[in-house]
């Protein structure tokens, strides 16, 4: 993670852009420190791939600016190429030509040299256990295999900042797993990275920090545990009840956000941020004869769902409005 | 060469490599150079088996002829007609005929008639025998009227006509020029045609694969147009080479072999300045019918069902116009298409060939192909930027000429 007195990399300022009737991106604003995993995350059509598209200079934002603070690029609105890195979520390969090839070509366009790209393609895909199969062509491969050589080709100039949008799909579990480790080495190794996936739990085991995006808008942004304490979402408690389950004294309880009766007498309590868990665990005695009880702080998945839901009920029309319009 | 240009060469680069295969190359040149020795070399060698087995009196035509006093004919040596007196009644004569011992029976009615008869349609022959009777029927006719066969070959001579130059005038231009001329305007439009499958499956399938987003986020549209054309180019360039090469290979052969070709075929005497001229417009006219297409492919969803595929014949029209003014070289029209970028080029090769064209008028028209080129390079930039992350519908032309007005 970057020194507090370094600026940010990229510094972004209340963005918009509109498309037709639609406005895409509303007034984003965010900054990306040197050196962490910066996760936008967002459901579709929230407006992540307008935003990175524009962060790459491929669009122009209709209001507000981006500004980078890279080396020789001071200021700019877009990086330049050699200095950064671009796993697209729209991608694709050349298909009818061989995979050293396709890598060392899209290398090329980023500044390196036909014979150090080939070097570290062969290095890369040895790592990814794609050794001996350079002179392949990409259509050969399966999907997996295909996203590993497009990750490759996107890092291969060792940018200083990496744009990866859905760098874990189409890969198994244990690549996706593989993929985190290479992310973290990635990091390590100074290159600065805006990760967008869908895939929460794994998010939240590598980003620093997280923008969480809705109807083109930032609806949470910070750690995650400034997103537990933004959210409102405190620690959940899961109960194993033998028998009938009455759920009227810990819904009624003040520090008690939700509560839920699962099957096999399960149940899920959400309590609110801050609050304490005692008065909470003292009102679940009344739910039913407790057998066990567990603990946990609310996942990423949890407040997500929980902000992106909220903002969706908020852009629901009331009935009045539905009158007025 | 800076940022821009070395992206674009490396694009053009890329694109020769994946869509130049020597090995299809190799094969149309084969196909090329069999198709024509079988064509020209094929025709003349069954023609010279012909010939031989006519001088061997094979193939031979026999004709009885009857009533030859009326109109003395003579069938010549080197052909296949031979006559014999008929010394016999018509109806063994018929049946000789029929018997395949003679060919037919012709009988002749002085002048004004002659009647042939055949077992099997004369259609083969009927065009060698007909000279033989007009020339000893108007030999006939000149004696009867008292009329020298030389004082009609002196009406019937053309006037002959020599054409002097002032000082100030260019000479006129060489067959071997006019035959390049028409050369130029025809592997220009050869090269375009040639090269547009390639370029089209260059852009559309690349927005097929959804490899543009990568690509753009490391180098210009305008960079990735440019090496498009250029790359496109190249690989039409290497088309027609090859299919010269086979010209060269084509007539070589055919000189070995001692088999004749056409005689216009021949451009020793060539003005290299006409040569370079032309070729310079060539080369303006064809970068610039790429840029279009260029732009075109960027609009294009997919390639099977668009309507805009009927682009692809655009060049056609510059080419007949061309033809239609070959006449008229010097007409207003001709020089108003002169400086009408998609017909300047062909037009301009033709009115050089043909008369006399003003060095600013070339320069004027040249200028103007380049300038329209460049500016359709630079629409195609902007169109592609906006167009190739469309997916599913292609973008109409108004959405088209806000991007170019906005891009």
């Amino acid at each position: 993670m970057s020194q507090s007195n370094e600026p940010p990399l990229l510094h972004v300022e209340r963005i918009e852009k509109r498309f037709e009737t639609v406005k895409a991106v509303d007034g984003l604003g965010f900054e990306v420190k040197r050196g962490e995993v910066f996760a936008l995350l967002g459901p579709n059509g929230a407006g992540k791939t307008t935003t990175v598209r524009m962060l790459l200079g491929i669009n122009r934002p209709d209001a507000g600016s981006i500004r980078y603070s890279l080396p020789g690029a001071e200021g700019a609105s877009a990086p330049p190429p050699h200095l950064v890195g671009y796993l697209p979520e729209e991608r694709g390969l050349f298909k009818d030509t061989t995979i050293l090839r396709t890598i060392a070509f899209l290398a090329g366009l980023r500044g390196v040299t036909r014979e150090d790209a080939r070097t570290r393609a062969l290095e890369w895909l040895e790592r990814l256990g794609l050794k001996g199969r350079g002179d392949e062509k990409v259509e050969a491969l399966s999907k997996g295999n295909q996203q590993k050589v497009q990750f490759i080709a996107s890092i291969i100039h060792r940018p200083a900042f990496a744009i990866l949008d859905e760098p874990f799909s189409g890969l198994d579990p244990v690549n996706q797993e593989y993929f985190l480790g290479l992310l973290r080495e990635l990091r390590d190794a100074g290159t600065t990275i805006l990760l967008s996936a869908h895939q929460m739990q794994l998010v939240e085991r590598v980003a620093d920090r997280i923008l969480v995006m809705s109807r083109g808008r930032a609806v949470l942004h910070g750690t995650l545990a400034e997103l537990r304490r933004e959210a409102g979402a405190g620690s959940r408690l899961t109960l194993k009840v033998a028998g009938a389950v009455d759920l009227g004294a810990l819904r009624a309880h003040p520090s008690v956000l939700a509560a839920e009766a699962g099957p096999d007498g399960v149940v899920t309590v959400q309590a609110r941020e801050g609050a304490e868990l005692g008065p909470i665990l003292a009102a679940a005695a009344n739910v039913g004869a407790i057998e066990a009880v567990r603990t946990e702080e609310p996942t990423l998945h949890d407040i997500y769902v929980r902000a992106v839901g909220d903002d969706a009920l908020k852009s629901e029309p009331t009935p009045a409005a539905e009158e007025s319009a | 060469m800076n940022g821009h240009w070395r992206a674009a060469w490396l694009v053009s680069t890329w694109e020769f490599q994946r869509f130049f295969k020597i090995k299809e190359q190799l094969w149309s040149f084969a196909i090329m150079l069999g198709v024509g020795l079988a064509v020209f070399g094929g025709g003349t060698l069954v023609k010279r088996i012909t010939d031989r087995e006519t001088r061997e009196g094979k193939n031979r035509v026999t004709l009885a002829l009857e009533n030859a006093a009326g109109l003395p004919v003579a069938a010549p040596e080197e052909g296949r007609i031979r006559f014999e007196p008929a010394d016999a009644t018509r109806e063994e004569l018929a049946a000789k005929v029929d018997a395949g011992d003679i060919t037919g029976v012709l009988t002749i009615h002085g002048t004004d008639r002659a009647e042939l008869l055949v077992a099997k349609s004369p259609t083969s022959w009927q065009g060698e025998l007909a000279p033989i009777l007009n020339a000893a029927r108007s030999t006939a006719e000149l004696a009867r009227n008292n009329i020298a066969p030389e004082a009609v070959a002196a009406v019937l001579a053309p006037m002959p006509l020599e054409v002097a130059y002032t000082g100030a005038s260019k000479k006129p231009a060489s067959r071997a020029d006019k035959v390049l001329a028409v050369a130029m305007v025809f592997f220009t439009s050869f090269a375009v045609f040639g090269g547009l499958a390639t370029l089209f499956v260059g852009i559309t399938g690349e927005k097929t694969q959804r490899v543009t987003e990568l690509v753009i986020s490391a180098i210009s549209p305008q960079a990735w147009i440019d090496g498009k054309i250029i790359g496109h180019s190249l690989v039409a360039f290497a088309g027609v080479l090859n299919t010269l090469l086979s010209f060269v290979v084509f007539y070589t052969v055919m000189a070995l072999l001692d088999l004749p070709f056409p005689d216009w075929i021949d451009f020793r005497g060539a003005d290299p300045l006409f040569l370079l001229a032309s070729g310079v417009l060539a080369l303006a006219a064809f970068l610039m019918w790429f840029a279009f297409f260029s732009a075109v492919a960027a609009t294009i969803d997919d390639p099977n069902t668009s309507a805009r595929n009927a682009f692809l014949f655009l060049p056609m029209a510059p080419l007949g116009v061309a033809i239609g003014l070959l006449g008229h070289p010097d007409s207003a029209a001709a020089l108003a298409l002169s400086f009408f970028p998609p017909t300047a080029a062909p037009v301009l090769t033709l009115r050089m060939a043909l008369s006399e064209v003003p060095l600013w008028q070339g320069a004027l028209g040249f200028a103007l192909v380049v300038a329209t080129g460049w500016a359709l390079r630079s629409l195609a930039a902007k169109i592609f930027t906006v167009g190739m992350m469309m997916h599913g519908k292609e973008p109409s032309w108004r959405e088209m000429w806000r991007w170019a007005r906005e891009g």
